[in-house]
């Protein structure tokens, strides 16, 4: 499968403050991205940098196999959309619709005239005049639309109801199968999202936290409640990520693929088992602060 | 030209306001205005304005404000600064070739057709202009659209490299070293000796180097505007 986007010791430093931290990573062609991580985690200064909107302070950072800074052969391959994104103040909705396939090649007009409709765009107001969602939606339409080989959301739900943000879901999935391409999706409503994903990169204190598919981290993890002997007993032999006491009871959470026969087990030690959705154990491995050993093996 | 490059030209041609039709209302403003005075003042030698100067001022305007409003939007949207550069410059042209054409148009009119607007008004036209060509006084209106409008450009790339302090020290900077060669000139006699040498020339002459001169610091202005945006982020 080809590279996307491949970065090797990749940091930027502001003074004192390292937002992006000697990242290594690679991104295949043809997947959806979770980017998670809390807020200064570095997610929109990394994708500032992969789009050539920032500079990184040191490492190298390939886009399809090259730099991107002023390089039309790797820009008009992507469409950024983030939520802070700029509009000229006398531009209307179709002033920017209008102007879109001039950089993105694989624009999709009649496509994007109906997402205008399903979201419900006012095509003729000036954007500056719209209201948050509305805002959301046109970057929406514009992400949606450009099919750009690799499309990065950034937050792109800000303001928006939760029909539109499932409409946009249902449109990211729908699309994405008809037209395949590299998607990173940088997100706090996890849950939403959370069947959308297919690989995890979880960010914390600009360091990489997580690289996974999202599979490995949505089926193996859950928590074993019940008295403090028997919960330590039954998670012995697994990877215990996080362990919280409440006097004689315990409650662990771990990164196991459990068996029939440990269930079972469970179930007769009078064990609690519960499953952990992908957004408590971002909680989980974010709460706590970064001890600088870098990536948690989940594996 | 590349189509990037185009469609940075398209992207400032969806603003007709700011770039066609405000600057012709600043402009005309003062036109009417000065054609009341001018029906109600009757004096023989007729009303000199300088009312032609509100739109190279918008000019000065233009160029600072398209940074800001444009340069992020563009940037986000996957254009190259290289390729936003030379289409602003491209759009810059244009409008340059626009205005001074239409000045030129206007300033015939008021010399030919209807002579003074009927109320001896000298807006377009003023008679040092008598000795140049249509053409020589188009490349001149060109120059100074151009010059003006790169002036305000390289101020909105300080702002957008620099930020408000970068802004502040820049004109500090820049107020010092005005003062210190104004001090200069006046205490050297370097003024009087300036004023001798330009007199020397016609005002024809004077004119025309001012355009050249004003043409060979928009290229420094702009070379310069480009390396800021270079380094300049979203």
């Amino acid at each position: 499968m080809k590279t996307v986007i491949e970065a090797k010791s990749l940091t930027k430093a502001y003074g004192d403050f390292t937002a992006v931290d000697q990242l290594s990573f690679s991104l295949e062609e043809g997947k959806i991205y979770g980017l998670l991580g809390r807020n200064g985690a570095g997610k929109t200064t990394l994708m500032h940098m992969i789009t050539a909107q920032q500079f990184q302070s040191s490492g190298e950072l390939l886009v399809f196999g090259e730099r991107p800074y002023e390089n039309n052969a790797v820009l008009s391959n992507i469409c950024f959309i983030k939520e802070s994104q700029k509009y000229p103040d006398n531009f209307t909705v179709k002033d920017v619709l209008q102007l879109a396939p001039h950089w993105f090649k694989n624009w999709d007009a009649e496509y994007a005239a109906q997402l205008v409709e399903k979201f419900r765009l006012p095509i003729k107001r000036r954007v500056k005049k719209l209201s948050r969602g509305l805002l959301s939606s046109v970057g929406i339409v514009v992400g949606l639309a450009s099919r750009a080989p690799l499309t990065i959301f950034d937050e792109p739900y800000l303001g928006l109801d939760a029909t539109a943000r499932a409409y946009f879901y249902d449109e990211l999935m729908e699309d994405y199968v008809a037209n395949p391409r590299t998607v990173i999706l940088s997100t706090h409503l996890i849950d939403e999202v959370s069947k959308l994903l297919e690989h995890i990169l979880l960010l914390h204190d600009g360091k990489i936290l997580v690289n996974e598919p999202a599979e490995s981290l949505r089926g193996g993890i859950f928590t074993v409640n019940g008295p403090k002997q028997q919960v330590e007993d039954f998670t012995r032999s697994m990877n215990v990520i996080d362990r919280q006491l409440l006097g004689s009871f315990a409650r662990s959470t771990v990164h196991h693929s459990l068996s029939e026969q440990e269930s079972l087990h469970a179930k007769q030690t009078g064990l609690e088992i519960e499953s952990v959705s992908l957004q408590q154990l971002i909680v989980h491995l974010t709460s706590k602060p970064s001890n600088g050993s870098g990536e948690v093996s989940l594996v | 030209m590349n189509s990037r490059v185009n469609s940075v030209i398209k992207m400032h041609f969806k603003d007709k306001w700011s770039w066609f039709i405000i600057p012709w209302m600043v402009l005309l403003s003062s036109f009417v205005i000065n054609l009341i005075v001018a029906s109600l003042v009757d004096t023989p030698e007729g009303i000199k304005t300088g009312g032609l100067a509100s739109i190279f001022v918008y000019m000065l305007c233009g160029g600072i404000i398209v940074l800001p409003q444009t340069f992020p939007f563009a940037l986000g949207f996957s254009v190259s600064r290289r390729d936003y550069m030379l289409g602003t410059a491209g759009m810059l042209g244009l409008v340059a070739l626009y205005c001074s054409a239409i000045l030129i148009i206007m300033s015939l009119i008021e010399q030919y057709v209807i002579v003074g607007w009927n109320v001896n008004l000298n807006f377009f036209h003023f008679s040092f202009m008598d000795p140049m060509n249509m053409f020589n006084l188009f490349l001149v209106y060109f120059f100074a659209i151009v010059h003006l409008f790169v002036t305000g450009f390289v101020i909105g790339c300080i702002y957008r490299r620099f930020g408000k302090n970068g802004m502040f020290i820049f004109f500090a900077v820049l107020l010092m070293i005005v003062t210190f060669f104004g001090y200069m000139a006046v205490y050297q006699g370097w003024l009087g000796d300036f004023y001798t040498w330009v007199t020397k020339y016609s005002i024809v002459e004077i004119i025309n180097g001012a355009s050249i001169v004003m043409l060979a610091l928009s290229v420094l202005y702009a070379l310069f505007s480009y390396l800021l945006l270079r380094r300049s982020t979203v």
